[in-house]
């Protein structure tokens, strides 16, 4: 899944808790799973922004570091 | 510093050589006679031909009986020694005949040589023989040392051409026929030199050289002629007209093929100079292609740094962008995050507050409920099930 998509499964989730007349055990349920995808967004987020720093990193090396004989 | 001689030296020197010449000893000449002198017995003369003259003395000739006049054809014999007070070479006779027959022979060869004069055979432009020759027409005898001499002579020098031989009898009545023929015959085929030769002989044998048909066929010939007639001291009339005349046939054979030796250090410096010269084109070569390597370097580096300037330019855009979103992303978590944990279920039990529910489900409210309405309230360590007595939330 997609980090948009699963931020917005968040919100609802988030706004279910909220407004909703759920059971208990039905809110325990749903937490749980809001817990679950916040991990794995953070997660998510912190990989994608290690690969975007990875990716400059690496295209800054290449930039700079290409040795074009003249 | 070269040595400086004497004149003695040098007039000794020559007399040793022309003394020590066979062909210069015990020789018979033929010529016409003219300015003959008598001195205290001695006769003094020239003999001369349609081309040269050569001083003779003939010692105690007048005394001999000999009585030479000027015109008369003269056949002398001994031998050609310098004169060294005076520098001169000249023929002392030891015998001298006179040859009036001999004399028509001459006026005829003398009429013959005038008529070709004066038409300008012997003005023929002389063509160049070829250096590298692979086909060679021999006009001489099959039996004859010339011919030997020849062959010899070429596959010494220069093995790789083939020979040709136009036989001629060179003798005889049918003589001046037979070398027509050989002459013809070889000016038919594809070649390219042709020796006319003969041996040394007397001067009769050689006579047909002097021939004004002879001479004429050799006039018209295709191909690059060598003649080498006689010996060293003859000279006949095709020697005229050939494109080279030689004065024997080995040295006929010597002017129709290179030595092989001489080929070989000519192909040798060809190939050097053919190496030298392809050496300083590739590198000249070379050097062009280096500089427009380095012109198409430059250039493209140019072009790639500036690509490379905007290029990261872009990529700076790009990463900021990617992060901006980012960082929306990472903000809009914290606050779900806030707002999830602040309606954790759990938390709130842990607080010390308790979760009332009706038909499973969690009262937010008190106003639904009625007197004996069955509850169930959930506190952080355990259920109690209660059942209401009283609703004051109407009351206030």
């Amino acid at each position: 899944m997609k980090i948009d998509q699963m931020m917005n499964e968040l919100e609802k989730i988030v706004q279910r808790l909220e407004q909703e007349d759920l059971s208990f055990d039905e809110a325990i349920d749903l937490y749980n799973k809001g817990i679950e995808i916040y991990k794995k967004l953070l997660l998510m987020l912190n990989e994608t922004k290690t690969q975007i720093q990875d990716v400059y990193a690496q295209t800054q090396q290449f930039m700079g570091g290409a040795d074009i004989e003249s | 510093m070269e040595k400086i001689y004497t004149v003695s030296e040098v007039t000794y020197y020559i007399e040793t050589i022309i003394n020590n010449d066979p062909y210069l000893t015990n020789i018979q000449v033929v010529g016409e006679v003219v300015d003959c002198k008598e001195r205290n017995g001695h006769l003094f003369f020239s003999l001369k031909d349609e081309f040269t003259t050569i001083g003779c003395v003939f010692f105690g000739g007048a005394l001999k009986g000999v009585n030479l006049v000027d015109g008369q054809i003269a056949q002398v014999y001994g031998d050609v020694r310098l004169y060294p007070p005076r520098g001169i070479y000249r023929f002392q006779c030891k015998q001298v005949k006179i040859l009036p027959q001999r004399g028509l022979l001459f006026m005829k060869m003398k009429e013959v040589y005038e008529k070709l004069v004066k038409e300008g055979i012997f003005e023929k432009p002389k063509r160049p023989l070829p250096r590298y020759p692979s086909r060679i027409g021999v006009v001489t005898s099959r039996n004859s040392a010339a011919y030997q001499d020849i062959i010899r002579t070429i596959t010494e020098r220069y093995p790789c051409v083939e020979i040709f031989l136009y036989h001629t009898g060179v003798q005889g009545e049918d003589a001046k026929s037979s070398l027509l023929k050989a002459l013809n015959d070889a000016n038919s085929d594809d070649l390219d030199v042709v020796l006319i030769t003969r041996g040394g002989g007397s001067k009769d044998d050689l006579w047909v050289f002097n021939d004004e048909e002879v001479v004429r066929a050799v006039y018209r010939m295709r191909h690059p002629v060598v003649s080498g007639i006689g010996h060293q001291i003859d000279t006949v009339f095709i020697d005229l007209v050939a494109d080279y005349s030689a004065h024997t046939p080995t040295a006929a054979a010597q002017a129709a093929v290179p030595e092989r030796s001489h080929v070989m250090s000519y192909i040798l410096s060809l190939i050097q100079r053919a190496n030298i010269n392809l050496r300083q084109r590739l590198k000249t070569i070379l050097i062009s292609l280096q500089n427009m390597r380095k012109e198409l370097l430059g250039s493209v580096v140019d072009k790639i740094l500036q690509e490379s300037d905007s290029l990261e330019i872009t990529a700076k855009r790009l990463k900021n962008a990617i992060h901006r979103h980012l960082l929306l992303s990472e903000k809009r978590l914290e606050l779900l995050k806030v707002r999830l944990f602040s309606v954790n279920p759990i938390n709130v039990l842990q607080r010390g507050y308790a979760v009332v529910e009706k038909d499973g489900r969690w009262l937010k409210s008190s106003s639904c409920l009625n007197k004996w309405d069955k509850l169930t309230v959930r506190f952080s360590d355990g259920i109690v099930k209660v059942i209401v007595d009283e609703n004051r939330s109407n009351d206030e």
